[in-house]
């Protein structure tokens, strides 16, 4: 009897593994079609980068999903993430390798660029809802063609980083990041049509991320600054009179735009012991270049903010790391309320898409 | 410690005790670990780093293949915290705190030892009372009692495309002066095959970019005058070209660095020992290193080249009374001056003044054995720059008691308290610099028991450390908003133990056998934060076990050996996670070796061996990304007159 017993147990918990083990598999599968994409970048050198899926409804995280599909890694720093028609391409810069897979992170192609013999490192896409568009970190954009997944480049600054397109044209943030101690300072102008560079227009140290309006009339640079006495900066561009002028945003870390005419700034800092002090985001109105102020409204605290992301849906997603243990992803409603929290199981969570 | 001064002053006073090399460990106060020139031999070891890996509780960091940096640390506290010295000179490295051992070889080499926390010899050099870890490697001694002149070269070649050759000659120059001269080389393309697991995806891949070619050269010129004292002075330079493979990264593989590194390391010591009560010994010295980094990669609009040359002034001192007493006293003084010129942005041209100073006492009664110091050490900086003066201080104390209980037997306690004082790259390396940083502090603790058992048939020595570290305002880099900073804030417990044993058996008149196996058991700790997720965690790199072991059969027509050293899981990152993971490995080799005497009253001696390496073909890392090479065969031989 006793025996039959302990059978008996084993039979029931073989039987709920197994059915936990389906739910899983079923769960990643729904999570494929409504999720979101969580980026790990990763730490340099390590081949740690991957991609998980977060179920927004279920409040359920997935990591590490384009090793379980491909049973391969992704490599060595992680990006940038974007999707245009069926396909999802993947920044690995480390690697030096662009990831395009389906929507269920399925590799269909890896794109290996080379440019006058040498390797080129991506970094970050933008898209004009046709085609996507690269930075290359050794000075080019490359335009994908959606076919054949071939690229055309098109010389910009050095250490082109972040990009944007709007109004027929793209707007790259030529870094110069790795020219220590003479950062690059310049934003170039490229127009979709010709694929060459139109215009140059000097902005502040270093800059990062573009991030333009709708209609192309409003360009917004985020730029680190020299780490020292040059602070990070947000600056708006009026593409129209041309005029720049610097936002009241200080210890800027990062900022994205969201769909609905929003920029997202976080500010980080730290104190006088270099203790990283808690993120805040502030909401900035893109058409009208005017602030809206504190975007959390139930006083959520960001510690060690690291990145902002926003999705279509209009969701926050605000990462954070100490870049040595696995970061956290505190996720927001549209209006700014915390609806949840999960660890992204990877260095550095860089983007949620 | 003994086991230098034995080397180096020809001192017979610690000798009767230390029958052999083996044995200092089982007699001295906090562990030693150490292997004489014919274990060396006997295990077919080339590299400094395959000794060291037969040592229990020191653990080297590899960063890839033939050629590549590789650094020694005691009991996992970092390499900063182990100083090296060779013949009785120091090596440092004030830029980064950790000496790269890859340039040491062993051909010309008498013993390698790696001594734990207390000293078991005071009349030492202040400099490195508070290092946790001191690595001596002692050169050979010419033996004229045959002959007036010896001459030895030799070449080393590798089926993995490593070869080195080596010559030295020494001669006697009249009554009292001996003279050496010696030369060595290394080359290697370094470019050997791998396995490149990525999941399911297995590909055999060829490091690249990991070519090495190095140079080095020596002159040493002794005088012994007997009571009137000894006096030795020294030339070694070194000079080396090598390409930075960097760690493998998937889908591409394009490392662009390369590193140049030249130095000279002259020292000049005198030694006086009338027979009395009363010992002396001072130096001076000047060594000056020159190293190059290059990067080519596209990434940067100009190749980044950088240029740093170190100086460093030194003069040492060191008196010590009661020399046939059992009650001694000692009175070290270290003085030595560092500089930094770079043409990288922003460099300070540090210029650093150090001044330690240690006062210690023995007492060595019949059974009971102990040593106690208080090291003080000031340090001075300027800054050619900045016009600014940065002072610091730190005092440590350490003890150590040794009890001959009963027979061969011996229980053994110590404390101490050893620091590291913030390198120049900790305090002012572009941006990421932090010239508040205080010294980090490493408190070790350790109670041993050791015990011989000699008998006609055989010799058999054993040792048991356990021993608790606590590691307090550790320097690491820790990420601020966009770069790293270096802070003191990192904090580390470490408990552990250490298990030695070995033996020697005249298992026939034409065959003796000695054994050895070691194990090491280690929880090391990060207590920093609790609120952190790696709070708690085994800190990177430490496997909670490792061992080595060996096994040396000596016949009358050759030797043959076996030797293993085996590392456990460890992970690379300070939250343990499975793509932090790095799987435990064996690294098993055999040697077999034999010489053959010939001429004349056999004058002529030539030695050859046959080495087969890391027999089971793994290509582990000790390093994240930086894959060792698989089997591979060594051939050694060599021509001694």
């Amino acid at each position: 009897m006793e025996m039959r017993g302990i059978r008996f147990f084993y039979v029931l918990v073989l039987f709920v593994l197994s059915v936990a083990c389906k739910q899983d598999e079923e769960s990643a599968e729904i999570a494929f079609m409504s999720g979101r994409f969580v980026v790990n970048n990763g730490n340099w050198g390590d081949n740690d980068a991957d991609v998980g899926i977060y179920d927004l409804q279920r409040k359920t995280f997935f990591p590490d999903m384009f090793y379980t599909v491909n049973s391969r890694y992704l490599g060595d720093l992680a990006q940038d993430i974007i999707s245009v028609g069926d396909d999802i391409y993947i920044a690995v810069s480390g690697s030096q390798t662009i990831f395009v897979t389906d929507r269920e992170l399925r590799v269909k192609k890896q794109i290996n660029a080379e440019n006058n013999g040498v390797r080129l490192s991506p970094r970050c896409f933008a898209t004009d809802g046709v085609r996507v568009y690269v930075t290359y970190y050794e000075g080019y954009v490359g335009q994908i063609s959606p076919e054949d997944y071939s690229i055309r480049f098109a010389q910009v600054g050095p250490n082109p980083d972040g990009l944007d397109a709007a109004g027929g044209k793209l707007y790259v943030a030529d870094s110069g990041g790795m020219a220590y101690p003479d950062y690059n300072n310049t934003l170039s102008v490229i127009s979709i049509d010709g694929f060459e560079r139109t215009d140059i227009v000097s902005v502040n140290v270093n800059p990062a991320k573009v991030v333009a309006s709708s209609d192309g009339n409003m360009v917004y640079v985020f730029s680190y600054g020299d780490y020292a006495a040059v602070p990070s900066l947000v600056q708006a561009l009026d593409t129209v009179s041309g005029k720049l002028s610097d936002l009241p945003y200080e210890s800027v870390c990062s900022i994205a735009g969201g769909k609905n005419g929003l920029l997202y700034i976080l500010c980080g800092g730290y104190d006088a012991d270099w203790n990283p002090l808690p993120g805040t985001v502030f909401i900035h109105d893109m058409a009208t270049n005017t602030g809206m102020g504190n975007f959390v409204t139930d006083g959520t605290i960001l510690p060690n903010a690291y990145s902002v992301s926003v999705t279509s849906d209009g969701y926050v997603y605000v990462g954070c790391s100490d870049y040595l243990t696995t970061g956290d992803v505190f996720v927001f409603t549209p209006d700014g309320r915390l609806y949840d929290r999960f660890d992204s199981q990877g260095l550095n969570p860089i983007k949620v898409y | 410690m003994s086991i230098c001064c034995v080397a180096v002053y020809g001192d017979t006073l610690d000798v009767a005790t230390v029958s052999s090399y083996k044995d200092a460990d089982a007699v001295s106060l906090s562990p030693v670990r150490a292997m004489s020139h014919d274990m060396i031999k006997y295990i077919g070891a080339h590299d400094l780093y395959e000794v060291l890996e037969q040592f229990s509780g020191v653990s080297i960091r590899d960063y890839g293949g033939i050629g590549g940096l590789k650094t020694v640390s005691v009991r996992n506290m970092g390499a900063s915290h182990t100083s090296v010295i060779y013949d009785g000179i120091p090596i440092s490295d004030a830029q980064n705190g950790q000496v790269d051992i890859s340039r040491f070889n062993l051909h010309d080499v008498s013993s390698v030892s790696v001594a734990f926390g207390v000293s078991d010899e005071i009349f030492c050099s202040a400099r490195h009372l508070a290092s946790a870890g001191v690595l001596q490697i002692e050169s050979a001694k010419a033996d004229f009692s045959q002959k007036p002149m010896q001459f030895t070269a030799g070449m080393t070649g590798s089926t993995i495309g490593a070869f080195a050759p080596y010559a030295s000659v020494r001669c006697r120059l009249g009554k009292n002066w001996v003279m050496k001269l010696s030369a060595d080389g290394m080359f290697s393309k370094g470019n050997y095959p791998f396995k490149l697991r990525n999941g399911d995806l297995v590909t055999t891949e060829k490091r690249v970019n990991s070519d090495v070619a190095s140079v080095g050269a020596e002159a040493d010129l002794c005088a012994d005058w007997g009571n009137r004292g000894m006096l030795r002075l020294k030339l070694n330079c070194h000079d080396s070209e090598r390409g930075l493979p960097g760690s493998v990264i998937l889908y591409t593989q394009n490392p662009f660095e390369r590193l140049w590194d030249k130095s000279v390391i002259s020292n000049v010591m005198y030694d006086v020992w009338n027979g009395g009560q009363w010992k002396f010994h001072t130096d001076i010295g000047y060594s000056r290193s020159f190293n190059r980094h290059l990067d080519c990669d596209p990434v940067y609009p100009q190749p980044l080249d950088s240029r740093y040359i170190q100086n460093e002034y030194s003069i040492s001192s060191r008196i010590m009374f009661g020399v046939r007493q059992k009650w001694r006293f000692a009175l070290a003084e270290d003085c030595y001056v560092n500089t930094l010129d770079s043409d990288i942005p922003e460099c300070p041209f540090p210029c650093r003044l150090t001044s330690v100073t240690a006062l210690s006492c023995q007492y060595s009664g019949r059974r009971l054995r102990a040593n106690a110091f208080l090291t003080g050490m000031m340090m001075t900086e300027k800054l050619k720059n900045a016009n600014k003066q940065v002072h610091r201080f730190n005092l440590s104390p350490m003890v150590g008691l040794n009890w001959n209980f009963i027979r061969d037997y011996h229980l053994r306690a110590s404390y101490k308290k050893g620091f590291r004082m913030p390198t120049f790259n900790d305090l002012y390396y572009s941006r990421v610099g932090n010239d508040a940083l205080k010294p980090e502090t490493a408190h070790q603790f350790n109670l041993g028991l050791t015990g011989i058992e000699d008998h006609g048939w055989g010799r058999i020595s054993m040792t048991m450390d356990a021993y608790c570290n606590l590691v307090k305002d550790k320097i690491i880099a820790v990420p601020t908003m966009f770069i790293w900073k270096m802070r003191n804030v990192s904090e580390v417990v470490m408990y552990g133990s250490d298990i030695n044993l070995s033996g020697t058996f005249e298992l026939a008149k034409w065959l003796r056998m000695q054994v050895s196996a070691n194990w090491s058991l280690q929880y090391a700790v990060d207590v920093t934060d609790p609120h952190s997720k790696s709070y708690g965690s085994q800190i990177p790199y430490t496997p909670r076990h490792c061992g080595s072991g060996s096994l040396i059969l000596e016949t009358r027509w050759a030797n043959l050996s076996y030797r293993v050293s085996a590392v456990g899981r460890r992970y690379t990152k300070s939250q343990i996670l499975p793509s932090t993971m790095l799987e435990g490995f064996a690294d098993h080799c055999i040697c077999l070796s034999r010489s053959f005497n010939f001429g004349r009253r056999h004058v002529y001696r030539v030695d050859f061996s046959l080495e087969g390496q890391n027999l089971a073909g793994t290509n582990h890392e000790l390093v994240k990304g930086y894959p060792m090479p698989g089997r591979s065969l060594r051939i050694r031989v060599g021509f001694n007159y």
